[in-house]
């Protein structure tokens, strides 16, 4: 049974992410300042914080580069500001992710559940690596045709498989859709990149939490789409 | 069918006025002649007396030329209304056939002298004597003219003139006010053709001076040709009718097309005269665009150099003109006192233009938005220095007002961004609230009713709130903006891809058009993608199930189109620019989801990267237009 510390001066807020996460049958605990996390955290045992940034007396930032004195628990801020520049700050101090408010009450379980299974599996039990490619949570192998997500099998077409592969052999390179397509397709593409771009949006759907913010599967607007390790 | 555009209405018309012209002119000849014989003042038989008494003058004299030639004058004046009288002074000898009958007129040559020569014979020699003799020669025109000949036609002419005297006058006046009628017909319909049109004919498009100077020299040889080729009365009635005539038809034409050209604005403009000017007008416009050309772009000290050369070269010219005319004056004082004045006069002018350069290159500079350039005032004075003071204080002013501007500006951004936080959290609450109570079992039908409606206004007002941030950030350019060369066929095909779905499921087909090459052109391109995404959401929110949508990539100049035309769904009762205020959406009744900001967002985001976005609504056609410099 994983614990959870909730920290929002939001006491609404707090209270609806409690009812969501205890109806995935995680543990909760409550905070309302940055200071009161850090108290909770010292005498609990946590695996997981949500905490918002802005808060009264002791904001997120700061509580986060304190916890990060002592420990390395996964953290998940929450936070109105949903600029890039904040986001960026947020993940430099050493924030695991980060959800925009208002937000999706399923997006932000799926995040606690994708972060809980990374923590978990890189603190002791790691399992043993049979997977081809792996890419921060994403696991592809080959030999079965098989993809896991946060240790889930994501069923995939054929060619989105494919497509999955290609990026996950490079990772980090920009692949223009007209590259994509001669690879996997085998084919000029004549006007087809379309298809391509219609499988990728299809297959950001099936890995990613929020489609439209995705984590690995990037989109280089104008230029193409490459695989990134995520955060 | 209108009269002035029958062909045969203006012929008639034509054929018409020349019979009234005829006769005007007969008519007033007549008019003019009985008037000089004072047809109108005095009765009938003073004015045959008067005529036949000239003619019996005429006569006389004519009989004296019979009598020095030798004539039988008896014979000659028997079939005549005449009688004959010639009384010779000398010899008191008289010979007539005049016996004292009744006559009307008399008239006589005055005293006739004639010669009679003699020949006397002195020895060898003929010696010739003249004497003079004087005779009386008188004609008696007889009271009743029994034979024909010349006195009784005038005689009749005279009765037929006389009786009709007054009927002439009216003769011409009709004639010469019918004549004006049809003239006025002719000139009205000039040009008129069928279909109501004003159509020039051949000769309307001859130019007009050219035109002139024929219909001139055709008058001009018509006068000579009638005195040339005149030598009796019949040939000069011939010649003044056949040219008169002809001169008729040609003024005729040359004012009916006069009047065309009036209309058709053509008179000036149809000239060979303005042709030239205007062919050599584009020269001399040239010429002197060049001058001014050159004067602009000469720098105002090199303007200032160049015009005191020439005034120091007239002053020159002056002066040796004025040495060489007063030399004896000593003359070595005043030029000294001229070369001193003129060092003077050339470094103060010389001083002033480097001041006023000064003064245009800073304004010039402040004008184009260097809020930071301050004037020198060095070496300057009085109101030079006080200009140009005041100039660096407007420019201080500017400065100011620009910077309270950009002030007000990211206060307006920090402050929607600040309220629009304080929005999220609440919402967030609500949002989550409405979820949970969703998941609750619940079997009142209403109350799931409501649920669904606080759901959706709460998912739009989360909607409202994130683009009200980006239209803020976006308008007052506090986005960061890193251009690079993008593929604008790569990222149409990606974010075509992303809608694949939501476009299906609205019912539209989207038609894409791409050039073959790549189209490079600098932009954003995660910028560029917000553009297309709020471009093709308005699609699947606006555009009528069932209909296509095509995108195009078009390049033209050295710019490239992007273009986005749909069928909209509602029927567009704003205009174009009214669709890209901030909050106006297509559907005035506001039942859809939007915030009304996404075209204002796309145009400024566009914008931001050096791009233009247009808006173009054509009836249910709706269509935008992103355009960017090709790289």
């Amino acid at each position: 049974m994983y614990k959870i510390l909730i920290c929002d001066d939001e006491k609404d807020i707090v209270s609806a992410l409690k009812i969501y996460l205890e109806a995935e049958g995680y543990e909760t605990l409550q905070a309302y300042n940055g200071n009161e996390a850090l108290k909770v955290i010292s005498e609990n045992e946590v695996h997981l914080v949500l905490m918002d940034i802005m808060m009264p007396e002791c904001d997120g930032i700061t509580a986060m580069v304190k916890l990060r004195e002592t420990s390395n628990l996964p953290v998940i801020l929450l936070t109105a500001k949903g600029e890039d520049t904040d986001k960026i700050l947020g993940l430099n101090v050493g924030a695991d992710d980060y959800i925009t408010k208002p937000f999706n009450p399923v997006e932000v379980i799926a995040r606690v559940r994708s972060q809980l299974r990374r923590y978990m599996q890189l603190g002791g039990n790691a399992a043993v690596q049979k997977s081809d490619y792996v890419v921060g949570n994403i696991e592809l192998d080959d030999s079965a045709k098989q993809v896991t997500v946060d240790g889930e099998i994501v069923s995939l077409t054929p060619t989105e498989f494919e497509i999955l592969k290609l990026l996950m052999q490079n990772v980090g390179k920009v692949m223009s859709p007209k590259e994509i397509y001669r690879k996997v397709w085998n084919d000029e593409a004549y006007g087809a990149e379309s298809t391509v771009a219609v499988h990728i949006r299809h297959l950001r759907e099936k890995i990613e939490i929020n489609p439209a913010e995705p984590r690995y599967l990037k989109v280089v607007w104008a230029h193409g789409y490459k695989m990134e390790k995520g955060v | 069918m209108k009269l002035r555009e029958s062909l045969a209405a203006k012929i008639t018309a034509v054929i018409l006025s020349y019979i009234m012209a005829a006769i005007l002119v007969i008519s007033a000849i007549f008019t003019v002649v009985m008037g000089y014989y004072k047809f109108y003042f005095s009765g009938v038989d003073a004015v045959k007396e008067e005529i036949l008494t000239n003619m019996a003058h005429s006569e006389a004299n004519y009989l004296e030329i019979l009598l020095d030639d030798g004539y039988d004058i008896e014979k000659y004046y028997s079939d005549k209304n005449v009688f004959y009288e010639v009384k010779y002074i000398e010899s008191g000898e008289v010979v007539t056939n005049y016996n004292n009958e009744p006559y009307i007129a008399l008239g006589s040559s005055g005293y006739y002298d004639y010669k009679e020569y003699s020949y006397e014979k002195y020895g060898e020699i003929y010696w010739e004597s003249e004497e003079i003799h004087i005779a009386d020669v008188k004609i008696y025109v007889a009271k009743d003219m029994t034979k024909s000949d010349m006195f009784s036609v005038m005689a009749k002419i005279i009765d037929i003139g006389y009786s009709m005297r007054f009927a002439m006058v009216f003769i011409a006046l009709g004639s010469l006010v019918l004549l004006i009628v049809l003239l006025c017909f002719l000139y009205c319909s000039a040009g008129h053709i069928k279909g109501g049109v004003i159509k020039r004919n051949y000769l309307d498009l001859l130019p007009f001076d050219i035109y002139t100077a024929a219909v001139g020299f055709i008058g001009f040889f018509s006068v000579v040709a009638v005195a040339e080729w005149t030598n009796d009365l019949a040939s000069a009635v011939l010649w003044v009718v056949v040219f008169g005539s002809l001169d008729y038809f040609i003024a005729l034409g040359y004012t009916m097309s006069f009047a065309t050209r009036v209309k058709t604005r053509t008179l000036i403009k149809n000239t060979l005269i303005y042709m030239i000017l205007r062919f050599f007008g584009k020269y001399i416009n040239k010429f002197s665009n060049w001058i001014k050309h050159i004067i602009s772009n000469v720098s105002l000290i090199k303007k200032t150099v160049i015009l005191l050369c020439g005034i120091l070269l007239l002053e020159f010219i002056a002066l040796v003109i004025i040495f060489n005319t007063y030399w004896y004056y000593s003359p070595s004082r005043i030029f000294w006192f001229v070369i001193i004045y003129n060092i003077v006069f050339v470094s103060a002018v010389l001083y002033l233009a480097i001041i006023l350069k000064r003064i245009k290159d800073g304004g010039e500079k402040i004008a184009k938005g260097d809020l930071h350039h301050k004037i020198d005032t060095q070496y300057m004075f009085g109101d030079f220095k006080e200009f140009c003071v005041s100039l660096n204080n407007i420019n201080e002013g500017l400065q100011v007002a620009v910077n309270e501007r950009m002030k007000s500006e990211h206060f307006k951004t920090e402050l929607i961004t600040n309220v629009s936080h304080d929005i999220k959290t609440p919402l967030t609450s609500i949002i989550n609230y409405v979820d949970l109570i969703k998941k609750e079992e619940c079997e009142n039908e209403t109350v799931k009713q409501y649920i669904e409606v606080l759901d959706r206004q709460s998912g739009r007002l989360k909607k409202l709130v994130e683009d009200l941030v980006e239209a803020s950030k976006a308008s007052s350019g506090t986005l960061n903006v890193n251009l690079a060369v993008c593929d604008a066929g790569v990222l149409l095909t990606q974010a075509l891809g992303e809608f694949e779905d939501r476009l299906k499921k609205a019912g539209i087909t989207p038609v894409l058009n791409l050039p073959e090459n790549p189209v490079k052109i600098m932009a954003d391109g995660r910028h560029l993608w917000r553009v297309f995404d709020n471009l093709l959401s308005n699609v699947c929110k606006y555009a009528l199930g069932g209909t296509r949508v095509y995108l195009d990539i078009i390049r033209n100049n050295g710019k490239v189109y992007i273009t986005f035309r749909n069928i909209s769904k509602f029927q567009l009762n704003v205009s174009a620019e009214e669709l890209m205020e901030r909050f106006v959406r297509g559907d005035t009744s506001r039942n859809t989801e939007g915030s009304g900001l996404g075209l204002s967002i796309a145009r400024s985001l566009v914008e931001l990267q050096n791009g233009s976005l247009e808006l173009n609504v054509d009836g249910d056609l709706f269509k935008v237009t992103v355009e960017f410099e090709e790289m």
